[in-house]
């Protein structure tokens, strides 16, 4: 061996740490973790806790984190696939006794799981990747990767994993090799011959939910510092209230179908971007339309005014089949595998320009743009160019070509639907197709006879997944006559948009340590769209959270949908009422796909470190023990690919609780809290070390839901914290029960298990709670002077007030942990 | 196993531990010009079952004294049902059969799907081939056969 190393110390105020005993393998990133710890923690936490850092973590470097959680939130799995075919060993049907590997049928589906978070990591970090190429081609490594003016703590998804936040272009590249190199090592964990424990493929699928958010960080970074996209932290504070200006065209309505138009699909930007610059530098940015659909939709506005933001990815053929584009580009995901057959029903032409995405057509990307442009008029349905400036500028030219030559309107006339409807033989088959329950044979008997009004309906309602047509014996065209029988429900999807504003800033941040004392809690509705119902489900659910004064936030497809109401008084919709802030009673977009990373991890990070000077730097289980313990809740409403399930794990992992609905069903994996199992609920003094039954908060990590309804009900309980103040409590307690006496006709049956103390009921509810107490669970109660003399501890015990505080739960202001190793204790391994 | 009615009011009669689970749809879809979740009260009312509510389905059943029903999280239900002990009070024991009716056919699969050591039927109109037992595939109208001769078996 070589001589000794020397020592590298990290020097805070007078104390000095040997960093390379805060990790694992401190070689080749001495200097890193230096930095990690002189710029991010305050000398009184380093001499109280054990410094320890996980750079460029392994799952396995979480996994302590990672397997409370999962003690706490067992998963439950749905299991749908009893046959393992995973190996070459099999197949091995897991019901009938373990695998030929020894693989059970729970540890079978925990692999599933993994699987599924792999896949939807491998679904971003593709769109990460070929826009970064893009970039490193177009503008060097060393270019710039600005953060906005006013954005002090940089890319927090990033920064909690591997210590630092890029500036330069060379630098994403290095933080993007990082998540690229963990890809693999997941995906090897959840094949054949890989992990065996339920334990460890869970935490490794939170692990790739981790490093989702990650990659995300970096999209939207890249997409704000290279393409100037709307970006919040560029602004002063006193802008941000109403930026960007909510006055993006959106919605079907929304197209100018007189001019020729180029349709997007996908969750890449560049082709949109590209074709924009071509329109911009041949003075045609009015005589063309462009819109996307999607997430690609989302970023569009984000940069070109006249952009339209037509519908969510997963109702695509809602506009597909309206025939709004003369030209229909698709992307690398989140596209429908039969676009081009979808998109030549209404005679439009398609480019496929992603590597993931080729549609089974030749790359033409060699090829003189005037000879593709060529073949497509002579009659080529559909092309593929990978080169983004090419098939830009191809887009923008066909679909002048194509004016003219195609019909005005592709919606079937009222004799078609009749003629179609007469079709019907009352199989009922789309009725149990439908996974909405939407359309039977009574739909179009009653079409048959000329009544539209139930077709009518399902304009709106339907998500246009098309099994109904799959399914009927007759090849009737469903969803052109939902389509058909309301062309008025078209013309009026018609709406501002305020665009994605990117990342939340370090003043608001700031503003709601403050105000998080009383306010409800924070909550993101993020998601694809894919729910059955109609389109305003989602504006309905936001607007009953922000006018509870929840601070919310909205991200991915579904920001759209929150436009779809408005006021009927003033005729303004969401983002036309509410300031677009991150503070009570305030209502943010941050963007599309990539911008779902951005809504909650990332000021939750930045709140833990302003707020209570808790480390960001590569210390994922340290922020996520400070989130586990506030109050945020992420409602996914509509997932539709595996990339919203890992971005599910990646908020769960980092403490924050998320419903999914009604889709979310089919994650097929649950974690759950269960209220009566006492013995989950606990949390460790972090003074003293000594661990005490808390209430069951929060009850759940990843909780699937029906309705609607169910989401309100359920974020004021999952907003609980073991230690608020009383204000705090007593608002949810208020919007708790009022939600569940509302929308159910009664209280729910555990809100016992929350009460510590008179102040924390709210005035008008503060009698009847007491009564029941009394009535119902035991307590004993002054009536006359609206006191608890004794409460019953759920042991059984009966205490006195000031003892149940101290043995129910913890006070506010007390510093509480789930882990051991954050208890503080005086530190004697430190240099002198 | 694919039930008739015959059968379906023979297992509802037999089995003495059994829990109605009442799903959003229960409450606004209509099958036969009545509401489904009539249907679900009949059957309480005629088996003295408890019924879990879920989604909505509570607020239009909590008016009718005569049935034990309970607002419940459908995803809480079956989290209970897989610790060792049964401490939901609106059954004194655990369930052996749970009656799942009103549900989006994805969410029915998912939801019997998690279930191992109860038994558990579906009586939608799609067949559950993941349920213990199911009724069959089923036009809207056949539905109503099946739920109103079922009914009137158990009667």
């Amino acid at each position: 061996m070589g001589d000794e190393q020397k020592k590298v110390m990290a020097k805070v105020g007078s104390t000095e740490v040997d960093v390379s005993t805060t990790v694992r393998d401190v070689r080749g990133i001495e200097d890193l973790v230096k930095d990690s710890i002189e710029t991010a923690w305050a000398e009184n936490l380093l001499n109280q806790i054990k410094i320890w850092l996980t750079p460029y973590p392994h799952a396995t470097d979480i996994a302590e984190w990672d397997r409370m959680l999962l003690q706490k939130y067992p998963p439950l799995y749905t299991v749908t696939r009893k046959e393992c075919l995973d190996c070459f060993q099999g197949p091995c049907n897991l019901e009938k006794g373990k695998g030929a590997c020894g693989l059970d049928l729970e540890t079978f589906q925990a692999k599933l799981s993994l699987q599924s978070a792999c896949k939807g990591l491998a679904m971003h970090l593709s769109t990460c990747k070929e826009l970064l190429e893009h970039c490193l081609k177009e503008f060097g490594e060393d270019k710039e990767v600005k953060w906005g003016k006013t954005l002090v703590y940089g890319m927090m998804n990033v920064s909690i994993l591997i210590t630092k936040s890029p500036t330069t272009l060379g630098e994403v590249r290095e933080a993007l090799s990082y998540a690229e190199g963990q890809l693999p090592e997941l995906l090897a964990a959840g094949g054949s011959g890989g992990e065996g424990k339920v334990v460890d493929l869970e935490a490794k699928a939170f692990h790739a939910g981790s490093i989702i958010l990650f990659v995300m960080d970096l999209t939207e970074w890249l997409k704000f510092s290279q393409f100037d996209f709307t970006w919040a932290p560029d602004k002063e504070l006193m802008e941000i209230p109403n930026y960007p200006e909510p006055i993006s065209d959106s919605g079907l309505g929304s197209v100018d179908t007189s001019k020729p138009v180029v349709v997007f699909i996908g969750n890449d930007f560049l082709p949109a971007w590209m074709s924009i610059q071509y329109m911009k530098e041949n003075g045609l940015e009015d005589k063309i339309e462009v819109a996307g659909i999607g997430s690609v939709g989302h970023d569009m506005i984000r940069f070109h005014e006249q952009a339209r933001l037509l519908i969510s990815a997963t109702r695509a053929n809602k506009a597909l089949r309206l025939g709004l584009g003369d030209v229909v580009m698709i992307g690398d995901s989140c596209c429908r595998v039969d676009a081009i057959e979808e998109a030549g029903k209404t005679d439009a032409k398609v480019i496929a320009t992603s590597f993931n995405n080729s549609y089974g057509l030749d790359d033409r990307a060699p090829d003189p743009v005037d000879e593709i442009l060529s073949d497509l008029e002579k009659g080529a349905r559909a092309v593929m160019i990978s080169d983004p400036k090419k098939a830009g500028e191809v887009a923008v030219r066909l679909a002048q070509k194509m004016k003219g030559k195609r019909k005005d309107s592709y919606l079937l006339t009222a004799d078609e639907i009749k003629e179609y409807a007469a079709k019907c033989t009352d199989c009922d088959a789309c009725y149990r197709a439908c996974p909405a329950n939407l359309v039977s044979c009574e739909t179009l008997k009653a079409a048959k006879e000329g009544d539209l009004t139930k077709l009518a309906d399902i304009c709106d309602q339907s998500s246009y997944c098309g099994k109904c047509e799959d399914a009927c014996p007759e090849d009737i065209p469903l969803m052109s006559m939902f389509l058909a029988a309301n062309p008025q429900a078209i013309e009026e999807d018609n709406f501002k948009m305020r665009a994605g504003r990117g990342a939340i800033t370090s003043n608001e941040v700031r503003d709601i340590a403050i105000t998080m004392f009383s306010m409800p809690s924070a909550v993101s509705i993020i998601g694809c769209g894919n729910y059955p119902g109609a389109g305003n489900q989602v504006a309905e659910l936001a607007k009953e959270l922000v006018e509870c004064n929840y601070s919310v936030v909205v991200s991915g497809c579904i920001a759209q949908d929150v436009a779809r109401f408005k006021y009927p008084k003033t005729g303004k919709n969401l983002y036309e009422t509410y300031p677009a802030l991150y503070n009570p009673r305030c209502l943010s977009n941050c963007g599309g796909c990539s911008a779902q990373a951005l809504g909650a991890t990332a000021p939750f990070y930045k709140l833990g470190y302003i707020a209570f000077r808790n480390p960001y730097k590569s210390t994922f289980a340290q922020e996520a023990d400070f989130i586990f313990r506030f109050a945020a809740t992420i409602v996914m409403w509509g997932p539709a690919t595996d990339l919203a399930y890992s971005v599910a794990a990646g908020h769960a992992r980092a403490g924050i609780p998320v419903i999914v609905g009604p889709n979310g069903w089919k994650f097929k994996r649950y974690m759950l809290g269960n209220k009566y199992n006492r013995d989950n609920w606990w949390m460790i003094h972090g003074n003293t070390g000594e661990k005490k039954e808390v209430e069951p908060i929060p009850e759940h990590l990843i909780m699937p839901v029906e309705t609607i309804e169910e989401v309100l009900a359920i974020v004021p309980k999952l907003s609980f914290t073991t230690q608020e103040m009383d204000t705090a409590r007593q608002n949810k307690f208020d919007l708790w029960l009022n939600t569940c006496k509302k929308k159910f006709g009664e209280w729910p049956d555990d809100w016992q298990n929350y009460v510590k103390k008179e102040i924390e009921m709210p005035m008008t509810k503060k009698a009847k709670m007491l009564k029941l107490l009394e009535a119902d669970h035991g307590w004993e109660i002054d009536k006359k002077r609206g006191r608890i003399v004794k409460a019953k501890h759920r042991d059984g015990r009966m205490l006195e007030p000031g003892d149940y505080v101290d043995q129910y739960g913890f006070k506010a202001g007390q510093y509480i942990t789930c882990l051991q190793r954050f208890v503080y204790g005086v530190r004697k391994d430190r240099a002198d | 196993m694919v039930l008739t009615p015959d059968e379906t009011s023979k297992l509802l009669k037999e089995e003495k531990k059994s829990l109605l689970v009442a799903g959003s749809i229960a409450g606004t879809l209509e099958v036969g010009g009545k509401k489904l979740l009539d249907y679900v009260v009949d059957v309480a009312k005629l088996t003295d079952t408890p019924i879990a509510a879920t989604g909505n389905t509570m607020f239009q059943l909590r008016k009718n004294k005569e049935i034990k029903a309970k607002k419940m999280m459908a995803a809480d239900l079956v989290n209970f049902l897989r610790v060792e002990k049964w401490e939901e009070p609106l059954t004194p024991e655990r369930p052996e059969l749970l009656v799942f009716i009103g549900y989006y056919p994805d969410i029915a699969r998912m939801l019997v799907s998690t279930i191992k050591d109860q038994k558990t039927m579906v009586l939608d109109n799609r067949y559950m081939e993941a349920a213990t037992y199911s009724s069959p595939d089923l036009t809207l109208a056949k539905w109503a056969e099946f739920l109103n001769e079922t009914i009137d078996k158990l009667k």
